[in-house]
């Protein structure tokens, strides 16, 4: 199959300039890595509009970007649940809610807080199982990435793999998670700049938004209209949609995700680590012009899916394709750049997820204890570079198994989950004990497992697959919480002392001194307040 | 040699962590850069190339928009190099 686009040396200046600038910021960071703490997480010393990009765009990820637009092609605008639903609302309490307990507790990972509130159990439980998945993840999207561009461009799989992996291996071990984070602020103004023209040039040619609603069936034009019931293009109802993914995916990924919490502990003092959420909720909620638009534009332009060609329809490829079909040769450079920084920096933020995970809470724990820091900076650089090569192994296995990739996303959705429900209890209930904590996320993990399982032998039926995951969150959740409220209530209670700082009820409330304008709890409220009336505007 | 001199005085009076780089300036060079490349080639490319992008010359155009957001990042990093960052 001959490659979709064929780029030209504009093209190649534009990507070259970008891969030039990464490793410079990289290599211009190497000196400033003297500790632990500047390396695992950029000495606390971010401010928080770059934490803040760098929160959101960490989740922006290529794969993030072409599954959207997917999505909506298939849904509709019901896509903007998973960002004004699943997204902000989860956001805002991290910030308001959860951020002071992270930041303040001065944990310096996920798990290390699991430890401080509940056991070394429950620790090794949620470190274990995230650092496996981080580094698989990054697998997965170097995989992705070589396969979209040996579809796209033609580029040998081998050649993109190695190049991508040489180049994330390279930065990040120079400069850790602040060329992570440094990069994921290119790659946001990157994404936006170089898909923008696909949406007005795709938004002229339908006839805006008046053409988008004239032609197309009305159960793609509403978010929660057809919500009623599960007879709508999404297959779930409202109940499925506010519990499992607007609750439980939601907050789960968001609050609890070490990938997204570490760039917010990153920041330069607690005030800022509040708002790193908050600000990156405002351009949260535009990423849905970046995505559905194009999605809903495919369906009316593309042969493939207005029933005009004889090809049958491949939802994921609907982005690729409306890049071709608007884009010459110059501003095609750009998107493809876009795409290349935001498969990249996906893969250098598992990286310094796994390698700080690695070597706080696995090695320095388990394996090599009480080394001093210096040991333990080594270590992380070290780790960057077998998390590099187990990625690029992960890369090749997916390769000959393609459907392992389905596996591991659905394998991982068992982790995640629950996870939520143990931090709330965590940290607004001082009642959760150690051992509560850890059966309640064991239970969680095996619930959702099971649900499965019962789905896929045909035991419990749903309208569709993305009912099944939404209602499988939600009873993972549920299980994850009642048990770890049963279980605390016969082992024995923590000492109110030592929960102080980690605990709701228990921690003094600080003043905050900033002046009101600058509050996260009013800009939190603008927040909810203009993602509630997006939701009233495209209901 | 001089910006660096002035970030390790301002490290130290800060006593905070110090911020590690401007990260406006590499943002505003790659962005003009990106769109300084986009209006030459604009420029010098006829209208066959846009039949594509509806007629419209949009490497022109949006490298317009690009470049202007570099410089607006530059002009940024340059005023908070002369104006001391007064946030703390």
């Amino acid at each position: 199959m001959p490659p979709i686009v064929s780029l030209n040396f504009i093209d190649y200046a534009i990507i070259g300039g970008y891969i030039l600038a990464i490793m410079l910021v990289g290599y211009a960071l190497k000196k400033y890595m003297r500790t632990g703490e500047d390396f695992f997480l950029s000495g606390r010393s971010l401010p928080s509009w770059i934490t803040g990009l760098a929160f959101l765009s960490a989740n922006l990820g290529a794969l993030e970007v072409i599954g959207m637009v997917a999505n909506s092609a298939k849904y509709g605008i019901a896509t903007v649940h998973f960002y004004w639903l699943g997204a902000i609302p989860a956001m805002v309490f991290l910030g308001l809610f959860m951020m002071p307990f992270y930041y303040g507790s001065k944990v310096r990972t996920v798990p290390e807080y699991l430890k401080l509130r509940y056991n070394e159990a429950t620790r090794g439980l949620n470190a274990i199982s995230f650092a496996v998945m981080t580094v698989l993840m990054s697998g997965i999207s170097l995989y992705a990435m070589a396969l979209l561009l040996k579809i796209m461009l033609g580029w040998s799989l081998t050649g993109s793999i190695l190049f991508a992996a040489v180049v994330v291996l390279l930065y990040v071990f120079w400069g850790g998670l602040s060329s992570s984070i440094y990069n994921e602020v290119i790659q946001f103004f990157l994404i936006w700049l170089g898909l923008l023209p696909v949406v007005v040039l795709g938004l002229k040619q339908v006839g805006g938004f008046a053409g988008l609603a004239a032609r197309l069936n009305d159960s793609l034009l509403h978010a929660w209209k057809y919500l009623g019931s599960s007879h709508n293009p999404l297959g779930v109802d409202w109940a499925g949609v506010v519990l499992g993914l607007g609750f439980v995916l939601g907050f789960g990924y968001w609050t609890t995700d070490f990938l997204v919490v570490q760039r917010a502990l990153a920041s330069r003092d607690i005030h800022s680590s509040r708002m790193t959420p908050i600000i990156a909720s405002f351009p949260k909620m535009l990423v849905p012009i970046l995505v559905v638009i194009p999605g809903l534009v495919a369906l009316l332009v593309l042969p493939e899916f207005n029933g005009a060609g004889s090809q049958t329809a491949e939802y994921n490829s609907a982005l690729i394709l409306l890049m071709a079909h608007y884009l010459p040769n110059g501003i095609l450079g750009l998107a493809i750049t876009g795409l290349l920084a935001s498969f990249m920096s996906g893969m250098a933020g598992n990286i310094t997820a796994f390698n700080t995970i690695w070597t706080y809470d696995i090695y320095g724990t388990y394996i090599n204890k009480g080394k001093p820091d210096s040991h333990y900076l080594k270590m992380g650089k070290w780790a960057t570079v077998f998390g590099i090569f187990i990625s690029i192994g992960t890369a090749y296995i997916v390769k000959s198994f393609p459907n392992l990739m389905d596996y591991m996303q659905l394998i991982f959705s068992f982790f995640n989950a629950p996870l939520f429900a143990t931090f709330l209890l965590g940290m607004f209930w001082a009642g959760a004990t150690g051992w509560g904590g850890f059966f309640g996320l064991l239970s969680g993990i095996l619930a959702a497992a099971t649900h499965y399982l019962l789905y896929k032998t045909g035991n419990i039926h749903y309208a569709s697959e993305m009912a099944a995951n939404f209602y499988q969150a939600w009873w993972a959740w549920l299980t994850d919480f009642l048990v770890t409220i049963v279980v605390s209530l016969f082992t024995k209670k923590r000492q109110p002392e030592e929960l102080k700082g980690l605990v709701y009820s228990l921690t003094p409330k600080g003043k905050d001194t900033k002046r009101l304008l600058l509050r996260p709890e009013l800009w939190g409220s603008v927040a909810l307040l203009v993602a509630l009336i997006l939701n009233i505007i495209f209901w | 040699m001089e910006n660096k001199n002035k970030e390790n005085v301002k490290e130290q009076a800060d006593k905070n962590k110090g911020h590690f780089l401007d990260l406006k300036k590499p943002i505003g060079w790659l962005f003009t850069y990106c769109g300084l490349i986009l209006v030459i080639y604009g420029l010098l490319t006829g209208k066959e190339l846009y039949t594509k992008s509806l007629g419209i010359n949009i490497n022109l155009l949006w490298g317009m928009v690009i470049l202007t957001f570099g410089l607006i990042f530059l002009l940024l990093s340059y005023i908070q190099k002369n104006v001391e960052d007064d946030s703390h």
